[in-house]
């Protein structure tokens, strides 16, 4: 009684795989035979066996087949792609955050004032902050798109940050494509992320 | 046991066919936002190069970025149908799971 008493408190699903086990076991379904199953009530599990104090037409076959296919397809799942992180979501907002403030920075600054040398500093934050993000995404499993997106935005600004290295210049005309450009790897992850099932979530 | 399979592939469809359309329209709705920005930037990339503001180098180099950001986008858009049709196949697991504890449940 202790036992059954310490199943009640579980789901629904599992009190009702309990009560096949139980039946099952105790030759409670008989091959193509009906069966009278009495229990005696307990005052503190009385409505559980009220359940099943009733008459059995099922065949013992029927049952494992029906108590299998509950159990089976209650712990599956399909998994082809990770769940959504709420915070990576968050670190994507952050990351764009930064590297947005730094081209508005950039095309706020005088064009004589555009030196690689005062913005060094911005361009090793912002493409740490990067490199943080596509770490994040490499070690979530089934995550293989949202790291490939952050390897190329990765590609992409350190381009940018190797070209104003190299001609100690940046286009000014070229700044608001490339501000555009890496807000496009941030919406693609969003747009990703935002597509995934929260983990335990029933469809 | 009588079982409907009727009712069962009838529920099975109606389960997976609400979340396969809202990837679709997910996916329709991402691609269009994208093409939009695309095509405001190649205009953009076009008038720069018409205007000799940029080099022919430049602009080749600008279009280069463009197609690694298609690579990007469209990586993305696998990703969404992919997610997808994790919610439909779970949707039609979650259906079967529903309809055999109905056989349960007078138990």
């Amino acid at each position: 009684m202790i036992f059954i008493k310490y199943f009640y408190r579980l789901d629904e699903i599992e009190n009702y795989c309990i009560t096949f086990v139980v039946l099952l076991t105790t030759g409670g379904f008989k091959s193509k035979t009906p069966l009278m199953l009495t229990i005696n009530s307990h005052p503190a599990t009385g409505h559980y066996f009220s359940r099943i104090k009733k008459t059995f037409a099922v065949t013992k076959c029927g049952a494992w087949v029906c108590l299998s296919i509950v159990l089976v397809f209650n712990s599956c799942r399909v998994s082809l792609i990770a769940d959504r992180d709420e915070v990576f979501i968050e670190h994507v907002l952050e990351t764009a955050l930064v590297v947005d403030a730094f081209y508005l920075q950039l095309m706020s600054a005088d064009t004589s004032q555009i030196q690689y040398s005062t913005f060094s500093d911005n361009w090793n934050n912002a493409e740490l902050e990067i490199r943080q993000l596509r770490l994040m995404a490499e070690a979530h499993p089934l995550n293989r798109e949202s790291s490939e997106i952050c390897s190329l935005l990765l590609e992409t600004f350190i381009k940018y940050k190797q070209q104003h290295q190299k001609n100690n210049f940046y286009p000014p005309a070229l700044l608001p494509l490339h501000r555009d450009r890496l807000a496009e790897y941030f919406i693609a992850l969003l747009s990703v992320e935002k597509s995934k099932e929260l983990k335990n979530q029933k469809p | 046991m009588n079982i409907n399979f009727e009712e069962i592939i009838k529920g099975l469809t109606q389960a997976m066919q609400g979340h396969l359309s809202a990837g679709v329209d997910e996916v329709k709705t991402y691609a269009t936002r994208f093409t939009e920005r695309r095509q405001k930037r190649l205009t953009e990339i076009a008038r720069l190069y018409a205007d000799k503001i940029i080099t022919a180098d430049q602009m080749r180099e600008e279009l280069e970025d463009e197609g690694r950001l298609l690579e990007a986008q469209l990586i993305a858009i696998h990703a969404i149908a992919k997610a997808a049709a994790q919610k439909a196949a779970n949707a039609a697991i979650n259906f079967l799971t529903d309809y055999f504890i109905q056989w349960i449940k007078p138990f």
